[in-house]
């Protein structure tokens, strides 16, 4: 440019040169807005070594935002942070590795060709194949394409073909031997590339016509030829023929095939087959051997034959970071622009942060904003030079530059100048040109800060020198002011009402009022560290520091502390925009905090601030320019903060900063188990017995920026409540129970809105046996029946030694009845005999014959009492009848005494009772009536016995006067009511004995023998449960 | 005692496994002119043999004794002796047993509760080769004369069930089928006109089916 010529003057000389050399080179006419230069679009790729596939050469983007990356590696899906290979152990395989062809179908599956032939469609887990078998032609699949009606078209290496059902049927298999890509337009006109030439098909016709053809076909066709769809409608296609416009049938009025640099003069020949592509803001993307972008505007404007050489505005991008040549292409919903290279890939996506491609400057630009939208940037060269330049900036554009010398310090002058600082000397802007003032001394120091304040004077902050008031050409050290630290302030500003701020290290800053000096620090609640940003321009005065951010009231210093706590570290710049918003430059990027809050936290010294985070993310290239120069944040009077970085200068325009993208979709990919995972459907998932632990995959389907992206799930059934997720993509779960689950996730966009619907996922984990509800149950019954089984052996065993005595006390009476009869009855009628003998030799007429006579007749009745007595202790008598009616008999006896109304009654079949338990309960039963009868003024007497399955019930009840409750529970009463003895005789028997009284409510006894002891034998039909659970008849 | 013999006299044999009776009887029968005691036995076996040696015109049979019953006692003796005239003596009243006795061949039937009156006598009968029977005993054999006897297996069942037996154990003893002691039951009870198990049984015990 026109300076060049005066710079070989300056020392450093060939190191300007190359600056300027660097400027010519440039686009150095940059503008803002929308149409961002390729540089500028935030850029970000993907190498091998981070999980990409190598060599890209198919993109697709499936219905839930998922990106689907195919290359020579395999399969990966990408959901903008992470690559997940398919398959995926337990996913079904694919039938070949290399992937060349992907479409995403709007069902949400993918369908995926390979360049060793054949197709696989994947959906929900499935995977469906086709090859020749199904009649898709082989060779390399080159293109899926959608036709309008919702056919697939597949461009093979050995034909067209399109799907019907389940199988592919080849199309027009004359004229396309080879179909080396396909496209449908607009119009639903099918494209087919084939060898040497174009061909289309309208929707409304079955035959393709040609359109275009080329050289040799025999030779010259390349291996995959790609096309692309214009903004007008118009198909493209690029071969080493050239970038070629084609006409389409449709077309009224055909203006004829238009080639581009058909000679290859812009020197892309050599790089095919090579992707093309329109994006929704009308760019042509090439790609090749670099990433190149036109606007397509100018190239759709020409008239045909077009033939430009060069284009006008053709921009060049060789990524280092994944490079290699670009051989896809993409540009997925949201508008991102995909490259797949052989490296990786790569994402271009529009930014919020605008780089300012300023030319390289050796160290760093140092700014101040001028009047009217002007930003002054003076490149500070590296030490030792001393030759710099100035950069005058209006409007996104150098409109002016000069060679100055080298400034470390500036300062934009409220009255629209600006003012640098260096070794130099102290510059000044007047009316556009840069004057340059000598210092009154020599300095060998950098410049630190330099301000001017109300009255005109410099102050000019030296390191490892101090502070000096310049006014009239001299020097002041400290501007006469003993109280000012001796120290070199770091920081300077002046406020709305001229008073001079200067910030120092160590948490000191020094207000200065003409020659007052106000020493502000700890004590004042200064925390910020070493102060490097002071902001006290506006109505409110801002401090930062390299450990916090404060504000001043007045008085102290107020922390501000962010929502979660943090403090901003390394604040270097700090802007209060006209608009009121506070901007920050600091080591985490750069920090915005809207207005509102900057009000809500100017009263409330507890409020902890929300704010919004620009950083790596969005396109910020390094953390805040520290230490010199300073302030590196601006804000210019156009509205546009300029914040500068340790890697360049970028710059954002709060009107045009996009928010509020919709919250992504989620999905939930997988969910595994100790190694096992269990592809998710739409069916609910059965896992297995066991499962305790899980992993569930899911992710958000936003590609710009995912990492902004915010999740959070709830296991229902496991979490009470929703988990954050951070930047995780999974979930992992411990100590499940079996049971029913729901697994849900929503997402949130960067602003922290909730897609509150987001997507779940049911899953059951299958109870082992013993963990059912029935098993519980069963478990319960179990032991209530052992519980029961248990009482009934005992009660069984009770019942057992009752019965054991009695049959004792059986045995004992018959032996008792044997050894009467067999001794002592046969031994008395011996006697009697001998007696008898006797007697008959007394003469009758004595006396002592006739007491004989009489002593034996009386020997003959006690014989006979005693046969019947002994009869009766063998087999009682009585026991041939039945126990009511004994009862009954005994009642009715009693009765003639007392005229007192007597029943007696029998429930249940009667059967046989026990010998001595019929006869104990006749006793008790008797005791009971006499009681009844004698003593209870009763009107009504009742005996009942029933024969239950399980028990005897003797029941004696009245309507008398009932029986004292003392005497009832004492029961000492002998020999009155006989409650002891029947106590003991139910005793005997293992029976219970209830007696329930009440003064003058009557009197009920109830005796209950169970069956075991009462009956002779157990009723037909009767079950007893043996201790071994089988049922043992007894009859 | 004396085993002279005496032309005069009415040779008896007492048998009897109670020492006491049989001295009681030996009382009443020493001062008798016309009888004379030959014997006496304390068991079945000792019976007979004191039967073959002394002959005697008249034998008092006890029914039960320790080695064999009174009946075989007199089967066996009439087997050998079929004029051998004997007396059972017994201490229950019961007609099953008198007709068991008579058909072994008894010719007289005493209780031992009318020996003090009628030993005498009842021996004069049958030694003048007439036949004797209580009048109560007559009228229970006559009562149940038409009665169906009990089979020796039923009164096998019927024993066990006086012992307080349960059909299972009487059954695994008589080594038969539980269900055979019920049909058993059911074919007693009608023959003895008893209303139930107990009832069967003291019925057998008073008419003598079974001892005491």
């Amino acid at each position: 440019m026109r300076l060049v010529g005066t710079l070989l003057k300056h020392v450093g000389l060939y190191l300007i040169g190359l600056y300027l050399i660097g400027m010519l080179f440039c686009d150095c006419a940059w503008s803002l807005g929308t149409d961002l230069t390729l540089p500028q679009l935030n850029h970000k790729g993907w190498s091998v070594s981070e999980g990409a596939p190598r060599e890209v050469s198919a993109l697709a983007q499936t219905t839930d935002g998922t990106l689907w990356v195919g290359g020579t590696t395999g399969l990966s899906r990408f959901d903008g942070i992470r690559f997940v290979h398919y398959p995926q152990p337990a996913d079904e395989p694919l039938q070949a590795t290399d992937v060349s062809a992907l479409a995403a179908s709007a069902d949400g599956g993918l369908w995926i060709g390979f360049r060793f032939g054949g197709v696989s469609f994947l959906r929900n887990g499935r995977l469906t194949r086709y090859g020749e078998r199904e009649g898709l032609p082989g060779g390399t699949v080159q293109t899926l394409v959608w036709d309008h009606d919702g056919t697939l078209w597949a461009a093979v290496a050995g034909g067209l073909a399109c799907l019907h059902g389940q199988r592919w049927q080849r199309i027009a298999s004359e004229s396309i031997p080879m179909a080396l890509g396909a496209l449908v337009d607009r119009n639903g006109t099918l494209w087919v590339a084939t060898v040497g030439r174009v061909l289309a098909r309208t929707a409304h016709e079955d035959h393709f016509r040609e359109m275009a053809h080329w050289g040799d076909p025999d030779t010259d066709y390349p291996d995959y030829m790609p096309f692309a769809m214009a903004p007008d409608g118009k198909v493209w296609t690029w071969t080493n023929n050239g970038l070629t416009r084609m006409d389409s049938p449709t077309d009224p009025q055909p203006d004829g095939h238009g080639i581009l640099d058909s000679h290859g003069t812009l020197g892309w020949t050599g790089n095919f087959p090579a992707p093309l592509l329109f994006d929704r803001e009308e760019n042509l993307w090439l790609g090749g051997d670099a990433v190149r972008r036109l606007p397509s505007r100018e190239l759709l404007s020409d008239s045909t034959p077009l033939h430009i050489e060069p284009p006008p505005h053709i921009e060049n991008l060789t990524d280092e970071s994944n490079g290699g040549r670009a051989i896809a292409l993409f540009e997925d919903r949201e508008g991102n622009i995909w490259v797949g290279t052989e490296k990786g890939l790569g994402r271009f996506s529009h930014s919020n942060i605008i780089r300012a491609p300023l030319p390289p400057c050796s160290w760093r630009y140092v700014f101040a904003a001028g009047g009217a939208g002007t930003l002054w940037a003076a490149c500070s060269p590296d030490f030792p030079s001393t030759v710099g330049f100035l950069l005058e900036i209006r409007n996104g554009t150098i409109v002016n530059q000069q060679e100055t010398g080298a400034f470390t310090a500036g300062y934009g002058d409220p009255d629209g100048s600006a003012w640098f600082g260096g070794i130099a000397g102290l510059g000044h802007t007047e009316n556009g040109r840069l004057v340059v003032t000598p210092w009154p001394e020599k300095v060998q120091m950098d410049v630190q800060a330099v301000v001017r304040d109300r009255t005109g004077a410099i102050w000019v902050s030296l390191i490892h020198q101090g502070v000096f008031r310049l006014s009239n050409g001299r020097w002041l050290a400290y501007g006469g002011l003993k109280a000012l630290p001796r120290t070199a302030p770091i920081v300077e500003t002046v406020d709305a009402k001229g008073a001079l701020w200067l910030g120092y290290t160590d948490n000191r800053i020094a207000r200065v009022n003409g020659d007052k000096v106000e020493l502000l620090d700890a004590s004042r609640g200064l925390n910020v560290g070493n102060v490097t940003a002071i902001h006290a321009s506006g109505k409110r005065v801002w401090v930062g520091g390299d450990l916090g951010f404060a504000r001043f009231d007045g008085m102290r210093f107020v922390p501000i502390l962010g929502a979660s706590g943090s403090s901003f570290a390394g604040i270097s710049g700090i802007i209060e925009s006209r608009s009121g918003e506070l901007w920050l430059n600091g080591i985490a990027g750069i920090t915005h905090i809207s207005r509102p809050e900057v009000e809500r936290v100017s009263v409330d010294a507890t409020h902890r601030v929300q704010v919004e985070t620009f950083d790596s993310v969005d396109g910020v290239p390094g953390p805040a320019q520290q230490l010199r120069p300073i302030p590196s944040a601006i804000e210019t009077a156009d509205g546009r903060l300029w914040f500068a970085t340790t890697e360049g200068l970028v710059l954002i325009d709060p009107s045009r900063i996009a928010r509020n993208a919709p919250p992504p979709p989620v999905t939930v990919w997988s969910i595994s188990s100790e190694g096992v995972r269990y592809p998710v459907m739409n069916t609910d998932l059965s896992l297995p017995i066991h499962t305790t632990q899980l992993q569930i995959d899911y992710t958000a389907g936003s590609l710009t920026m995912p990492e902004r992206v915010g999740l959070r799930y709830q296991l229902e059934g496991s979490d009470p409540d929703w988990q954050d997720a951070g930047q995780r993509r999974e979930a992992y779960y411990t100590n499940l129970g079996p049971g029913r689950y729901t697994f849900r996730v929503v997402a949130s966009n960067s602003e922290g809105a909730w897609n509150t619907s987001g997507t779940s996922v049911r899953f059951t984990i299958r109870p082992a046996f013993y963990q059912t509800t029935w098993f519980y149950a069963l478990c319960v019954l179990l032991c209530l029946a052992l519980l029961a089984a248990l009482y009934r052996v005992r009660m069984q065993q009770v019942s057992a030694h009752v019965r054991g005595r009695l049959e004792e006390r059986l045995a004992e009476r018959e032996r008792i009845a044997r050894e009467l009869h067999d001794t002592l009855l046969q031994g008395m009628h011996g006697l009697i005999l001998r007696f008898q003998a006797a007697s008959d030799r007394i003469p009758e007429r004595e006396p002592a014959r006739g007491l004989m006579e009489r002593a034996l007749e009386r020997a003959d009745e006690l014989l006979d009492e005693s046969r019947a007595r002994v009869k009766d202790l063998r087999a009682p008598v009585s026991s041939e009848v039945e126990l009511t009616h004994a009862l009954a008999a005994a009642g009715e006896q009693l009765a003639l005494a007392h005229p007192v109304g007597f029943r007696a009654s029998t429930a249940g079949t009667p059967r046989e009772l026990h010998p001595i338990v019929r006869e104990e309960a006749l006793l008790l039963g008797r005791e009971a009536l006499v009681n009844a009868f004698r003593h209870a003024n009763a009107r009504e007497i009742e005996a009942e016995v029933f024969y239950g399955e399980t028990e005897l019930r003797m029941t004696v009840r009245d309507n008398g006067s009932g029986i004292d409750q003392a005497l009832l529970h004492g029961g000492q009463r002998v020999g009155h009511w006989g409650l002891v003895g029947m106590r003991e005789r139910a005793k005997k028997l293992s029976a219970h004995l209830d007696i329930w009284s009440a003064r003058g409510a009557g009197t009920e006894i109830d005796l209950r023998v169970p069956a075991e002891v009462a009956y002779r034998e157990l009723g037909r039909g009767q079950r007893r449960v043996g201790w071994w659970g089988m049922k043992e008849h007894r009859l | 005692m004396s085993t002279a013999r005496d032309p005069q006299r009415i040779r008896i044999l007492s048998v009897d496994d109670h020492l006491l009776l049989r001295e009681g009887i030996a009382a009443v029968i020493e001062d008798q002119p016309d009888m004379t005691l030959v014997g006496q036995a304390d068991n079945g076996r000792e019976a007979i043999k004191a039967f073959r040696q002394h002959r005697p015109d008249v034998t008092l049979m006890d029914l039960r004794m320790p080695d064999m019953s009174g009946i075989e006692v007199i089967t066996a003796i009439r087997k050998e002796f079929p004029s051998a005239r004997i007396i059972v003596l017994t201490t229950y009243a019961g007609d099953v047993q008198a007709v068991k006795a008579f058909k072994a061949g008894a010719a007289g039937y005493l209780l031992k509760s009318m020996l003090r009156k009628e030993l005498l006598q009842t021996i004069r009968t049958i030694h003048a080769g007439k036949r004797h029977v209580p009048a109560e005993v007559a009228r229970e054999i006559a009562e149940h004369a038409v009665d169906d006897a009990l089979t020796e297996r039923e009164v096998e069942v019927l024993k066990g069930v006086a012992a307080g037996k349960s059909n299972k154990l009487i059954a695994a003893e008589l080594a038969i089928a539980e269900s055979t002691i019920k049909v058993h039951m059911k074919s007693i009870l009608p023959k003895l006109a008893a209303s139930s198990r107990t009832h069967a049984v003291m019925i057998a015990l008073k008419r003598g089916i079974l001892d005491v």
